[in-house]
């Protein structure tokens, strides 16, 4: 008689490749400091494709061939900011000298934008025989995920590193702490320069204040013994610098409720503030049928449409998803980032969707008052 | 949750997930696929898991709706009917395999899932998105198929 045990031998173990994907997934997380657990390909396909958007582009580069906050963002194609972005952008920004015995790290521009962070940091390899890989590459992956100079070069890393009698090294960096606030790290994008340097957009959410928000990022390194990450060879530094504080921006509020029958929610609270580089959104909601929401499985969220009643398209920062407020259960909160615009809506309209099933629920217009 | 505490609770889940990506998936790189999306959804997502005691329904879900994906795009690309028979793995027991891949999908997955994973059935009803009458009906009706095979091979379903 089959029992539960022996059910479970229907198909065996997993085997090693499969645990091998798992593992590497996680790994991924670790490396990043829980902060970037995103695929690679995409990743790299954005910043593959960068170089066709760049010829494309009106906005100028800081320097042709030395990638700025402005060329990440553009790479990733559709992403609009306002002309007056590159204003707000530092180029000189205060820092410590922070390196390791293989690797110095700068930030090269930087903005801190409401409270999210748009900061380009340098890695320059101590020597011409060094190899950088971003913080999620391995030796195996191919050469053309390090950006749009290699993109015609096949191969793997590893090959590449042999052929070019180069050594591999390993970057990656975390959102730090200082006494005036901490960042936290939403997404990396990296990419190699000409010269060997690996450029790093570090996007984040900062919470912290100050005249001049102080900020660190901690920065690892680690060599590859053959293809295998040498762990005895960690080094560690911390790159820590000064930003700007965020400049005063127009901000607009609804305060108006709105019920969302569906899907058992209450919006109370809808609140943008505009900048040059993006508008960012809050959406405060409180459950007001439980067993409708409990339908949604944690899946909804809401997504803000124009007046053709298309979905508004993503903004610069990559911030997204919901958190809850007060006792966790009741209300929450949802943050987004829209294209930038000259001037914030009089209103918005806001539809509820399932990010599982991808169904949609009610639709509202809000007014929205300064 | 820690990144260190959600990859604590996913390598415990290890043979779980293999075993659902199976029932779906006759490819391992379309297994491995499809739980690499998982796990970064997953991830990227965890805030919207209320009840960490769920997680493992949740992420099994996750888990599924990869795998159907997945099949989607073959369906695109590869006729079903010509896809290959699916051998055994080396370390299963071939006939219970082999019977339980007869099944229709429909009825092979909350058997898998009840049987093999211990889900009850409204937990089923849940990661399906299935009430849970069709549960019910579809686990007997997998059940009498699956008993029927086994038969057939001197085999006793408990």
């Amino acid at each position: 008689m089959l029992n539960e045990r022996d059910m479970k031998q229907a198909f065996g173990e997993a085997d090693a490749r499969f645990e091998h994907a798992v593992y590497q997934s996680l790994a991924q997380l670790n490396r990043n400091g829980g902060n970037m657990p995103m695929k690679r390909k995409p990743i790299r396909a954005a910043i593959a494709v960068a170089a066709a958007c760049i010829i494309l582009t009106t906005t100028a580069l800081a320097v042709a061939g030395r990638w700025g906050v402005l060329d990440f963002i553009n790479s990733r194609g559709a992403v609009v900011v306002l002309p007056a972005a590159s204003e707000v952008i530092q180029e000189d920004v205060p820092q410590t000298n922070a390196q390791t015995d293989a690797v110095a790290f700068s930030v090269r521009e930087a903005v801190l934008d409401e409270a999210y962070t748009y900061i380009v940091v340098e890695a320059k390899p101590a020597n011409e025989k060094l190899f950088l890989l971003g913080a999620d590459a391995d030796p195996d992956d191919p050469v053309s995920d390090m950006g749009p100079l290699y993109a015609d070069t096949a191969g793997t890393i590893a090959d590449y590193a042999a052929a070019n009698q180069k050594e591999m090294i390993r970057v990656s960096m975390r959102g730090g702490e200082t006494e005036q606030g901490t960042l936290v790290i939403d997404t990396l994008d990296y990419l190699l320069e000409e010269d060997g340097t690996l450029v790093y957009m570090v996007k984040g959410t900062y919470t912290g204040g100050g005249d001049a928000p102080a900020i660190s990022l901690a920065c690892v390194t680690y060599a590859f013994r053959g293809e295998t990450l040498d762990l005895e060879s960690r080094r560690d530094t911390t790159l820590s610098f000064t930003l700007d504080a965020p400049a005063a921006q127009s901000v607009m509020t609804s305060t108006e409720t709105q019920v969302y029958a569906d899907c058992g929610v209450r919006i109370d609270k809808v609140t943008l503030t505009g900048s040059p580089m993006a508008v960012y959104a809050e959406i405060e909601f409180t459950v007001i049928d439980e067993a409708l929401y409990a339908a949604t499985d944690g899946g909804l969220l809401f997504e803000f449409l124009d007046e053709n009643g298309e979905r508004v398209p993503d903004g610069a920062a990559d911030i997204g998803g919901v958190t809850p407020l007060d006792d966790g259960q009741t209300r929450f909160l949802q943050r987004a980032s829209l294209q930038a615009v000259e001037s914030l809506p009089e209103t918005v309209t806001l539809r509820g969707f399932n990010c599982w099933e991808k169904n949609r629920y009610e639709t509202h217009t809000f007014t929205m008052q300064s | 949750m820690t990144n260190d505490e959600f990859s604590e609770r996913i390598v415990a889940m290890m043979q779980t997930l293999y075993r659902v990506s199976y029932t779906y998936l006759s490819q391992g790189c379309d297994r491995e696929e499809a739980v690499q999306e998982c796990l970064c959804k997953a991830w990227q997502n965890r805030q919207q898991l209320r009840d960490e005691r769920y997680m493992q329904t949740w992420v099994v879900r996750i888990l599924i709706n990869e795998c159907r994906n997945i099949q989607k795009k073959q369906g695109r690309e590869i006729p079903y009917d010509t896809l290959p028979e699916r051998a055994a793995p080396a370390a299963a027991d071939g006939v219970l395999h082999d019977a339980l891949m007869r099944l229709e999908e429909a009825l092979r997955v909350p058997i898998v899932l009840h049987y093999m994973e211990g889900f009850q059935i409204n937990e089923i009803a849940k990661i399906l998105r299935l009430p849970q009458g069709t549960v019910k009906s579809r686990m007997l009706r997998g059940r009498r198929a699956l008993k029927t095979m086994l038969a057939e091979e001197g085999l006793e379903l408990c």
